[in-house]
């Protein structure tokens, strides 16, 4: 919606052209009709007078619209409506009802309103009164009184409706305002309760769990670290959206601390979307961290993924007790040679590396 | 016996200061702690510590706030960054203004030790998630306008960055390579000096996005 103020100046200033057209048009009956102009000079230099200062108005409108609210400029307005109003040309016809000089009375509305429009009218009111003692205006007494009352008579209709439409519009503001902030509050709270909802669904779940199991400290850490996952993930975003080889390494991992109750350090390189290659080493990864969670009797496992050119490069890796490679019982062989077949079959390699008393590491790759 | 580390925490959390000072051992000692930033860069600048542990996130600038307000004025003093979030837009921020190093807070104690030592020995320190990071920022090469002493890894810093993210320590790494630990060493402060003075896209665009520069 457009505001108010513009478009009260736009008829203000447009009334102020029209009336500078009336003059004019007034201006050159005088000059022109017999009996001729006692003063043709005065009235030539009146009406430039007002072209001039009705051009500035209009360039005030477009500028500098704040002018139209200051004392000094409403002072100057109404000291050149006077100025027209003395000169000869006006005094001379009888008929003119004040159309220039009434336009400092409504630029008066639109910059001061009441006191702003009562100011000219009473200067210009008593103008005319004087005019009509000293006997400068002839005529005969209602077209005078018409000349005195066109003032206050055509202000008070301006100043009601320019009045009652400000404070339509005030409201109408203050209403959008209200409109606004309670909208965000709306906002707000219900970020609020979301917020408040999910820590209650999760960290105070969590903590009441890790109160009642105070007792058994392997349970208390993968409380905390599985709460710590859900938290980042729920705070930074995690990129379990779609099917990519790194959101299902990190669900992975995750799945293997939860039933595990180890830490799972995982660093992931680059990214590739998920194939039958990848999925068969991600099956394989698993199966390497849930060796090293169930045997090595380490807390933490590292794994780095490095996605690289045509290949996926995995190392699961503990500080466990290791293995004798030599010596590996039959039914542990078994796991891992169906493992390294199912890794061959897609192009992929399986190897591991243990040391009895250092940890294990399985180094994985596949082809993209 | 060699001097004790003198050491400076920088948390806002009572908690967290009290236990890290109960946790370091005889080889280092804590000369003072501060759980703002103002106090912090007041404190530094008086007792100038050998290393400063410094909380990433933190009322009134975090961290970094420190950094920038101290690093300057006491070149003397390491920084290893401590942060509960392992995010990547806070550790690159953190290292780029001046930290020898960023581990998380759940760090074993020995390892806080051991971390603490090598940023006084002038070191760098990367976490295996920081490491990860690095290799996936400096992964992808460059079009047009690289200074390939600053914007690319070499082959061996490349395989040093990768022992690290696999969760291999210094020592380790040595081991597998067949380098020496103080190759290692070096190796990682080279990487280190490359991801605080590199220009790439991918080191500014976090911190950009998030406006931390």
């Amino acid at each position: 919606m457009a505001s108010l103020e513009p478009t009260l100046r736009r008829i203000i200033v447009g009334y102020r052209a029209i009336a500078m057209l009336w003059l004019l048009s007034l201006a050159l009956v005088a000059l022109t009709s017999t009996p001729r102009a006692t003063y043709p000079v005065v009235i030539v230099a009146a009406v430039a007078l007002a072209a001039a200062w009705t051009a500035l108005t209009l360039w005030i409108s477009f500028r500098r619209p704040g002018l139209f609210r200051s004392w000094a400029f409403l002072g100057l307005d109404t000291l050149v409506s006077a100025l027209i109003l003395v000169s000869p040309n006006v005094a001379e016809s009888p008929n003119f009802v004040g159309g220039y000089p009434l336009s400092s009375v409504l630029i008066g509305v639109l910059g001061k309103g009441l006191p702003g429009a009562t100011a000219p009218v009473l200067v210009l009111v008593s103008l005319v009164l004087i005019q009509i003692g000293m006997g400068d205006r002839p005529g005969d007494p209602t077209v005078l009184s018409s000349n005195v009352l066109v003032y206050p008579f055509m202000a008070a209709p301006v100043i009601w409706a320019v009045g009652a439409l400000r404070r339509s519009d005030r409201m109408r503001i203050s209403a959008e305002l209200n409109l606004e902030e309670e909208r965000a509050d709306r906002i707000r709270a219900e970020e609020r309760s979301e917020l408040a909802a999910h820590l209650h669904d999760s960290v105070l779940q969590t903590l009441a769990l890790i109160q009642r199991s105070s007792t058994d400290p392997e349970e208390v850490v993968a409380l905390a670290r599985g709460q710590e996952r859900d938290l980042r993930a729920w705070l930074y975003g995690s990129p379990l959206d779609g099917e990519s080889f790194e959101s299902t390494m990190i669900a992975s991992a995750a799945e293997v601390e939860d039933a595990y109750k180890v830490r799972v350090e995982l660093v992931t390189v680059g990214d590739a979307p998920l194939n039958d290659g990848l999925r068969s080493l991600i099956s394989a990864v698993r199966e390497a961290m849930v060796n090293a969670a169930k045997h090595s009797g380490a807390s933490e496992i590292s794994v780095f993924a490095e996605v690289a050119n045509d290949r996926v490069l995995v190392f699961v890796r503990d500080r466990g007790s290791g293995f004798d490679q030599n010596n590996v019982p039959a039914d542990r062989k078994g796991v891992s040679e169906s493992i390294k077949g199912r890794m061959s079959r897609h192009g992929g390699t399986f190897v591991i590396q243990s040391d009895p008393g250092l940890g294990t590491e399985v180094r994985l790759t596949m082809h993209l | 016996m060699t001097e004790p580390i003198r050491v400076f925490i920088v948390d806002d959390h009572d908690l967290f200061r009290a236990g890290v000072r109960n946790e370091l051992g005889s080889a280092i000692e804590v000369i003072g702690e501060a759980s703002e930033v103002e106090a912090a860069i007041e404190l530094i600048a008086e007792r100038s510590p050998d290393v400063v542990l410094l909380d990433v996130h933190m009322p009134g600038g975090g961290g970094k706030a420190v950094l920038e307000r101290t690093k300057d004025a006491n070149p003397g003093v390491a920084f290893l960054a401590l942060s509960a979030s392992d995010a990547a837009e806070d550790v690159v921020a953190i290292i780029r203004a001046g930290a020898r190093g960023y581990v998380t807070k759940t760090i074993a104690p020995h390892e806080l030790v051991a971390a603490i030592e090598r940023v006084h020995g002038g070191d760098a320190v990367f976490s295996p998630r920081l490491a990860g990071f690095v290799l996936d920022a400096f992964s992808h090469i460059a079009i047009a306008d690289i200074d390939p002493e600053l914007d690319l890894l070499t082959d061996r810093e490349r395989d040093v960055l990768r022992h690290i993210a696999r969760g291999y320590t210094y020592k380790e790494t040595g081991e597998q390579l067949f380098i020496s630990v103080k190759t290692v060493e070096s190796h990682m402060s080279s990487v280190l000096r490359k991801l605080q003075l590199s220009n790439r896209h991918e080191l500014t665009k976090w911190a950009t996005d998030r406006k931390l520069i």
